[in-house]
């Protein structure tokens, strides 16, 4: 089945001088998708957007929208809308004034009919009856709708938004992040969303493309991204992971499985990319997928608990691996059902995990002090 | 800390600088010059003759409009060139050409309006550099004179006075987030629409603080104007000025003070509120 | 308590102004003080007993009346310092004695026309004591200086310094100029004309059209009419003028650059233009110069009245007046001083002012304040008229 395809950028590159803030970059947005774009600061991902949205021109590469290349056409033509970072509403005009910007834009469209569409989307969106409002008057949530409606109302082909919630505090964001994927299918637009933080992209992503130091590291589900990372980047960058680093490849098991050695400890692990025995490696343990048991058991990895952080549902719990041959720990993330074992700091305990927790990739050195 | 100060009395000590400011400079002088302008120059009576003398004479108001005129055309004309220009420095140009452009339009103002206007009249009297330019690259055969014209005030006044309509703008639109714009643009906006709705009713303030001050220089300017107009100069300044230091007639003097206050004031008043602004939010 | 601690807030910014506004009054009480403070202060007594040596000498005057070699000089000889305030306009110096009634400023150099007016209107010079004036060294002009000066039968200036206006012409540019004052307003010099539009100019117009302002000064009707003549005349000459000028620096310059070929000059200001480029010549056409005196007169707030004394007698010696004559190409009521004056300068006063035309200056004549208000009437006129 070939799904349509809203948004597609080719090859797509960005150079300031020797810098470059895109690198080939390529990606298909299906429509009617919640597509996110995820990487650290500074990683180009913003400048994808703004390419997208006209206010930056590509080096090289194409971009696409609806099957319509837009290198060429400017800004306030292309059949997108952009929902701004710091949201960008005019403080000049109020609300109602906010959403028609674009209606009046466009001309032939009469003031009632543009009230009401404007009132339609506002209503979408839980903005009734502050059309009069002053944009200073209203809350931070309310000003998140407002910049929502004010791009929502232009029917865009594709809705990119810059990180809107990252101005929100904590709560409001969770609150926000469930409204705005209730709203995306509501609505059926295509959004295509950029932000660094990663628990928004996995938990309203049906795709997310993560990005590092201007190129494409992996675009996938939220699920296949955090089982199956396809680089070292994407195992340390999404999700929390155990990463112990300097292994060693012992034997590949099958074309999915390898056996790691690691200070003299060995494990199983997920072929993250393409390995042979010997390989100086890195390994990621999920601490959610290792199963803790209390004593010294005849199978599985022996540790001494060092730290226990408790945190309702389930504790985070430190623990050295006694029969090392290089100083090693590792994170549990350890579950407080019925049949959980009583802890305790300094107790002994047998750590195991299967092939899904770890994941095996070529060592990289670990960045430098007071580089991100 | 305000409160406790406002709460035990002392808030006046604070505003004790301010209050002498505003009241020796300010208030009390104009007091002076209030009721002085109701005193009879001779005989020491109350009178309103010299309003009447004002209203009564076709040159002196005449020399008013004149003077009033041409202050706002040509802080029309300098709003015209400022805004373009402060856009252009705050919006457009990287960091490193600001900071140029800004002491290229600062640096003039560090020496005198006299020497100003002097080095206006070394550009374009009839034996100056202009004409000297324009003959050397053969577009007249004959020295041409550009001082002493009516057009020559105006250009010396907008020169004058521009760094005071500059600044204020440049200091709106540096508070306008460039985003702004850019969602202008994105919602279909095009330069007309953006500039109409957003960047000026943002600048909006700063416009207003502008003109105000280049309104009031130009209407009492007194070097620039008698030094590059010549002999058709008169300027209401001049009329004071006259009535003070050559008839010593203060009370004459005040009067006429008080009139082309009066009149700022309103010209000002009428302004916010044609334009919808508050005169505390404007300054 | 909020409500007393503004009153006294009130209290205090009043009499801050009131303090601000009384400064225009007397504001030297360090030198006022010995009297009051006599028994006290031991301090003072010196400055009592020897009142002529040491002290401050504040003047009030032209540039040019009181060069720095002079005030050096003075000093040394003296022991007295010397503060000069300068003014460009006699009514800026009557209005800057008025402000203190003369406070603040011990000798002024006004024109003698100026003189007994301002003394009637507004008292600020006191008589002058002969008996402390050098008079053997002032020239035969001291008379009527002396009779042009009093007030209530006091005598209130000593003579210094006089020139005459008339004409400059750039005899290569316009040889047939300077005929009349009325070559200021030929068309064929369209555009290189200039002049100020001050009273001096009135006096030359008036003087052209056959009138006589000295004498019609006496009535304001006639005064008027004779003003209102000048300014027909005038606007109708507008067209011609170049520009009015302000400074001798500016009509020089507008001369030297061949912008202006005639023009109304200071003769001081024109003998220095040809002692540089004899091209320009200082003419006095047939209608006479017109002549202006300035005296010294002693401020009536003087604090240093002896020094005053002292500056007089010592400005008007031949060696000294003969440096400002160099200097500003003025003539001197020092009698002798002509003499030490250089030859070259000596031959153009000469050629300029021959006996004849020494014989027909229209001096300066006493204005009664409503003829200047009449002037300023015809320039504020003259200016607004397109």
């Amino acid at each position: 089945m070939t799904q349509e395809i809203d948004v597609s950028v080719v090859n797509l590159t960005k150079r300031w001088g020797n810098l470059t803030a895109v690198n080939n970059v390529s990606f298909d947005v299906p429509k009617g998708s919640f597509f996110s774009v995820l990487g650290p600061s500074a990683s180009g991902k913003t400048t994808v957007l703004r390419m997208i949205a006209g206010f930056e021109t590509p080096t090289a590469g194409d971009m696409f929208i609806g099957g319509q290349r837009i290198n060429d056409v400017p800004a306030n033509k292309r059949p997108c809308n952009l929902v701004f970072q710091r949201l960008a509403l005019f403080p000049m005009m109020n609300v109602l004034d906010n959403v028609t910007f674009g209606l009046r834009r466009r001309g032939g469209i009469s003031k009632a009919e543009m009230e009401r569409m404007a009132n339609d989307v506002l209503a979408r969106v839980d903005l009734k009856g502050l059309n009069k409002r002053k944009i200073s008057q209203l809350s931070g949530g309310q000003q998140q709708r407002v910049a929502l409606a004010r791009s929502l109302v232009l029917d865009p082909t594709v809705l990119l938004l810059d990180e809107p919630l990252s101005a929100l505090d904590l709560k409001l964001r969770q609150d926000m992040k469930l409204e705005l994927k209730r709203l995306q299918a509501r609505m059926g637009t295509t959004f295509m969303y950029i932000t660094h933080d990663q628990t928004i992209a996995l938990a309203m992503s049906d795709t997310v493309a993560v990005i590092n130091f201007g190129k494409l590291e992996q675009v996938a589900s939220p699920d296949i991204l955090y089982r199956e990372p396809a680089t070292h980047f994407v195992a340390s960058f999404v999700g929390e992971n155990n990463r112990l680093n300097h292994g060693r490849v012992v034997k590949l098991i099958d074309d999915q499985t390898c056996q790691v050695e690691i200070g003299g400890l060995l494990s199983v692990a997920r072929i993250g990319e393409e390995l042979a025995p010997g390989d100086d490696i890195d390994l990621f343990i999920r601490p959610e997928m290792i199963h803790l048991q209390l004593g010294k058991q005849a199978s599985g990895i022996v540790g001494q608990i060092k730290e226990i952080n408790f945190d309702g549902a389930h504790s985070l719990v430190v623990v050295q691996l006694t029969e090392s041959a290089i100083p090693l720990s590792i994170n549990v993330k350890f579950q407080h059902t019925e049949q959980a074992p009583a802890i305790a700091v300094n107790d002994t305990v047998t750590l195991s995990w299967g092939r899904a927790a770890a994941n095996a990739f070529r060592h990289i050195e670990p960045p430098t002090e007071g580089k991100e | 800390m305000s409160a406790k100060l406002k709460k035990s009395g002392r808030l006046w000590l604070v505003l004790i600088p301010y209050l002498l400011w505003i009241g020796v400079l300010f208030v009390i002088p104009h007091i002076k010059l209030f009721g002085l302008s109701f005193v009879d120059h001779r005989s020491g009576e109350l009178t309103l003759g010299n309003y009447a003398k004002f209203f009564g004479s076709d040159l002196y108001r005449r020399v008013f409009w004149r003077t009033a005129l041409y202050a706002i055309f040509t802080t029309i004309l300098t709003l015209l060139i400022a805004f373009p220009t402060a856009f252009i420095i705050t919006k457009i140009l990287g960091k490193k050409m600001k900071a140029i452009l800004l002491l290229s339009i600062v640096l003039p103002y560090w020496i005198s309006e006299l020497i100003r206007a002097f080095a206006w009249m070394v550009l374009m009297r009839e034996t100056g550099v202009i004409s000297y330019l324009l003959q050397a690259v053969g577009i007249t055969s004959h020295n041409i004179e550009f001082l002493y014209r009516n057009g020559t005030i105006v250009i010396g006044l907008v020169y004058t006075s521009m760094l005071f309509m500059i600044i204020p703008i440049i200091n709106s639109l540096d508070s306008l987030d460039d985003s702004l714009i850019e969602a202008a643009y994105d919602l279909g906006g095009n330069f007309w629409s953006t500039m109409r709705e957003v960047i000026i009713p943002h600048a909006g303030p700063g416009i207003m603080v502008g003109s105000t001050m280049v309104f009031m220089l130009n209407l009492g300017n007194y070097v620039t104007v008698t030094l590059l107009g010549g002999k058709n100069s008169l300027w209401f300044t001049e009329n004071i000025y006259n009535q003070f230091i050559v008839r010593f007639n203060q009370n004459q003097g005040a009067a006429f003070g008080v009139i082309l206050l009066t009149f700022s004031v309103l010209l000002v008043w009428i302004t916010l509120k044609i334009t919808k602004q508050d005169m505390a939010e404007a300054m | 308590m909020k409500r007393r601690f503004f009153m006294i807030m009130m209290l205090v910014v009043f009499s801050l102004a009131l303090v601000s506004c009384g400064s225009n009054e007397p504001a030297a009480p360090e030198a006022a003080a010995p009297a009051a403070d006599a028994p006290a202060e031991e301090a003072a007594a010196p400055e009592e007993a020897a009142p002529e040596s040491g002290g401050v000498l504040r003047m009030l005057t032209w540039e040019g009346y009181a060069p720095e070699e002079l005030v050096n000089k003075f000093t040394e000889e003296t022991g007295i310092d010397v503060e000069i305030s300068y003014i460009g306009d006699n009514n800026e110096l009557i209005a800057k004695m008025a402000a203190t009634k003369g406070v603040g400023y011990d000798l002024v150099s006004p024109t003698l026309s100026y003189v007994a007016t301002a003394q009637a209107d507004q008292g600020i010079y006191q008589p002058i004591d002969l008996s402390k004036v050098n008079t053997d060294q002032i020239n035969e002009s001291l008379d009527a200086i002396l009779e042009g000066s009093t007030y209530e039968g006091k005598p209130y200036a000593i003579p210094f310094v006089w020139g005459t206006t008339a004409m400059i012409v750039n005899t290569e540019k316009a040889p047939d100029a300077g005929e009349s004052y009325l070559d200021l307003c030929d068309p064929q010099y369209e555009g290189r004309i200039s002049y100020r539009s001050k009273y001096d100019t009135l006096y030359m117009f008036a003087y052209a059209l056959g009138l006589d302002p000295a004498e019609a000064v006496k009535d304001e009707a006639a005064y008027r009419d004779v003003m209102d003549q000048v300014l027909d005349k005038l606007v109708e000459c507008k067209p011609y003028v170049r520009v009015y000028w302000d400074s001798r620096q500016q009509i020089e310059d507008l001369l030297k650059k061949e912008e202006v070929w005639v023009a109304s000059s200071w003769d001081a200001s024109a003998w220095s233009m040809s002692l540089e480029d004899p091209k320009f010549k200082y003419v006095v056409p047939k209608e006479g110069a017109v002549g202006w005196y300035d005296t010294l007169a002693i401020s009536a707030g003087a604090e240093n009245v002896d020094a005053a004394y002292q500056w007089i007698n010592f400005i008007l010696a031949p060696e000294n007046a003969a440096v400002i004559v160099n200097q500003t190409g003025y003539q001197t009521a020092s009698a002798g001083a002509a003499d030490a004056a250089s030859p070259e300068l000596a031959a153009l006063v000469a050629e300029s002012l021959p006996p004849e035309k020494m014989a027909s200056i229209n001096w300066y004549f006493p204005k009664p304040d409503y003829a200047t208000d009449i002037e300023a009437d015809v320039e504020e006129q003259l200016k607004a008229a397109q």
